[in-house]
């Protein structure tokens, strides 16, 4: 049906199957899930009896193992023996509940059934499916598998697993399952899902529309295309067939060159690095420093070492893509995650241009959101939508995310790479450089009639952009020096997150004139907003 | 004195909080010195009563008189921080200014308050005031106005309450 992968079975007849047929998981299975108790097991055992035997064995001497009377009673070969069959009595439990875990697939519902003493059954309704993600954990994804999780709406059950199935497997049948749940729905209502598809009072829908519409944006991604294929997306979307994490669009990824690139020059390398040469100094001046030294550098070469993983694990194979609720943001390298950022939430966005990644072009962007996951969103992927990109991925991030009509492209780049005040910016003034040095005639802003855009920093330079229409409220702050010199630092309050909004050491004058006009740019964009919003929604407002 | 307004904007109609927050504050500055001047004593009065034996180091004497000083200083500051403290109506947004070296001017549009407190303490209730905070979206808003006489307050509350839905707007 979507003509990719031919090797899985599923694709071998129809994606329905009949009363009686069932298929069973992965092997795997029941390993995987219990692998820590597995381990847990084999690492005692290795731990207390093996060394010992293995060791009597090969030197040719009497067992001679030290836990107790009872294997010295009973002889190694007992022992071992004993072991070895808790271990097949574990394996051998371990294929019975594979064996009788199975799945079914038919017209109308997903079945899933497990136990061979205490027998459980689950089935979800296939037009009841709202999503159906692909989950991989570590251990599932080193071995090649991964599991298929169903949001279902069906008062019962709220989620569903079908746990584990190879890769290419699981992709498919979500793909088939997808498209399945489709029809289902379809058939249940043929005419409200034409109502719901072809009206125009969604904007979320109008959105997927135009991705559908636009044969390029579809065909051009590098990535697989979505499972658009079969199934038309919007109503599919309509009755939430969709899930929040399919694919529209890929818009960027990551090369792993550039986030190699991007980590050897990072902080954390750089002081890796440093260390390095000075501990090889060290020694070859003072043979034997090293060892003095690297006890008490270990803890905070550790730190260092897992900042470094951590970005790693952040930035390899970001991907992000257009899902039908947003912006969706995937990475990582043995622990992948994804959120997804919907439409309209970034309240602000900050670009950063380290130093160190000028000389190839890296750029890194975070966003703020509003709700979707709250903080543990926005601690984990959810604030960092470009890890590192050139220019021109700034851009594309920037158009797809900010929710602005004009996006300030030119200013964002006149942001980061402009310095002094002779451009769009207004920067602190020359009196200024005694409190700041280095980054007066950087620290700066500009307006057009969305947003304002913020920017500073010499050696790290950044750049913040904030749609008027978000922005909670503004304050000027000057403290006892700043009066002496006539100089005031303005803030913009936003949901609270990881990206500058305020200045510091503006002229006086202009800082109160910046604030009256972001007060008065920002009721008009509000305004705005709210007027929109009055065309496109009317319900909720009684005044209409 | 030159007033806060030099930050604001020109041709808002500025309005104080209650003259009687000023005895508000003093009491409570009052309050904190001395505690502070009482604790910072504990090893000097020690030291008087030959607790740890042998004469007085004239420095233990410091950190109450410190104290004391600040403590002083503050109260004559007292009404000037009072007086400082401020805020405008516009048509769409409120106006706020506070701080007297550490100066602010905050601008809260209506339409993004999420929420009005009222609230007082035994002092403030003796003096029938109560302290207003404006609360937004975001954690880094810092609108309180405190010292409102009790009728202002409520009336204030109300006021923008009903601004508010009219200029609401979503996140």
């Amino acid at each position: 049906m979507t003509g990719r992968g031919t090797q899985s079975p599923a694709e071998h007849g129809p994606s329905r199957d009949a009363e009686g047929v069932w298929h069973r998981v992965h092997p795997f299975t029941p390993f995987v899930r219990s692998w820590l108790l597995l381990v847990a097991l084999v690492w005692g055992i290795g731990n207390t009896f093996l060394d010992d035997v293995i060791s009597a064995l090969v030197k040719h001497e009497p067992i001679n193992v030290d836990v107790g009377g009872a294997v010295q009673l009973v002889g190694a070969g007992l022992a071992l023996a004993v072991l070895c069959g808790v271990l097949g009595l574990l394996i051998g439990l371990g294929l019975l509940s594979w064996w009788f875990t199975r799945y079914q697939i038919t017209d109308e519902h997903v079945r899933f059934r497990s136990g061979w003493l205490f027998r459980t059954q689950r089935q979800a309704r296939l037009d009841r499916v709202q999503g159906i993600d692909i989950e991989r954990r570590f251990l599932p994804r080193i071995l090649g598998l991964a599991s298929l999780k169903f949001d279902v709406a069906d008062g019962g059950i709220s989620a569903m697993e079908l746990s584990y199935l190879r890769r290419d497997h699981a992709r498919q049948l979500r793909e088939q399952l997808l498209a399945a749940a489709h029809r289902a729905a379809a058939q249940e209502d043929p005419a409200q899902a034409q109502l719901q598809g072809t009206g125009d009072g969604d904007p979320a829908a109008a959105t997927v529309g135009d991705l559908t519409d636009r044969p390029d944006a579809a065909g051009k991604g590098p990535g697989r295309r979505g499972p658009r294929d079969g199934v038309d997306v919007r109503v599919a979307q309509k009755h939430g067939l969709l899930g929040e994490q399919d694919e529209l669009r890929r818009v960027s990824t990551v090369p792993t060159g550039r986030v190699v690139l991007s980590l050897v020059c990072s902080p954390p390398a750089v002081v890796v690095a440093v260390l390095a040469v000075v501990s090889l100094v060290s020694t070859a001046w003072f043979p034997g420093a090293l060892i003095v030294v690297l006890p008490s550098v270990l803890p905070f070469l550790l730190a260092v070492i897992s900042g470094l993983y951590s970005r790693l694990e952040k930035s390899w194979g970001f991907t992000l893509s257009e899902v039908p609720s947003g912006v969706r943001t995937r990475a990582g390298l043995f622990n992948e995650r994804s959120s997804t950022l919907p439409t309209g939430r970034v309240q602000a966005l900050e670009v950063t241009k380290p130093l160190l990644w000028r000389f190839f072009d890296g750029h890194r962007v975070v966003v703020v959101t509003a709700g979707k996951g709250g903080a543990a969103d926005a601690e984990s992927l959810g604030s960092l939508v470009l890890p590192v990109g050139t220019a021109e991925n700034v851009r594309e991030v920037l158009e797809l995310l900010l929710p602005l009509e004009e996006i300030p492209v030119e200013l964002v780049s006149e942001g980061l790479n402009g310095i002094g005040g002779t451009g769009a910016f207004t920067t602190s003034p020359r009196r200024a450089r005694w409190l700041d040095p280095i980054t007066w005639r950087r620290t700066g802003y500009a307006m057009d009639d969305s947003s304002l855009v913020l920017r500073g920093g010499r050696l790290t330079r950044h750049t913040s952009v904030i749609p008027h229409h978000k922005t909670q409220s503004t304050a000027l702050a000057q403290g006892p020096v700043d009066r002496r010199m006539r100089l005031s630092g303005f803030a913009v309050h936003t949901i609270p997150g990881s990206v500058t909004t305020s200045v510091d050491h503006l002229d006086v004058e202009q800082a109160r004139e910046l604030q009256r006009r972001q007060a008065e740019l920002a009721r008009a964009a509000r305004d705005r907003v709210n007027g929109g919003m009055l065309e496109r929604a009317p319900i909720g407002r009684s005044d209409g | 004195m030159p007033a806060t307004t030099e930050l604001g904007p020109p041709g808002l109609a500025w309005r104080q909080v209650s003259p009687a927050y000023v005895t508000v504050r003093l009491i409570g500055t009052a309050i904190s010195t001395v505690v502070w001047t009482a604790v910072l004593a504990v090893p000097l009065l020690l030291g008087l009563f030959g607790v740890w034996g042998g004469p007085t180091p004239w420095w233990l004497w410091l950190p109450p008189a410190v104290a004391l000083v600040w403590g002083a200083v503050n109260l004559l500051l007292v009404p000037r921080r009072v007086r400082a403290i401020g805020y405008a109506e516009a048509p769409t947004e409120l106006w706020l200014r506070k701080g007297l070296f550490f100066r602010t001017v905050t601008v809260v549009p209506y339409g993004r308050m999420q929420y009005v407190d009222i609230k007082t303490g035994p002092v403030l209730n003796a003096f029938r005031l109560a302290s207003v905070t404006l609360h937004t979206a975001s954690a880094s808003t810092d609108a309180v106005l405190p010292g409102l006489p009790r009728e202002e307050a409520d009336r204030l509350r109300e006021q923008l309450t009903e601004r508010g839905e009219e200029h609401m707007v979503g996140l």
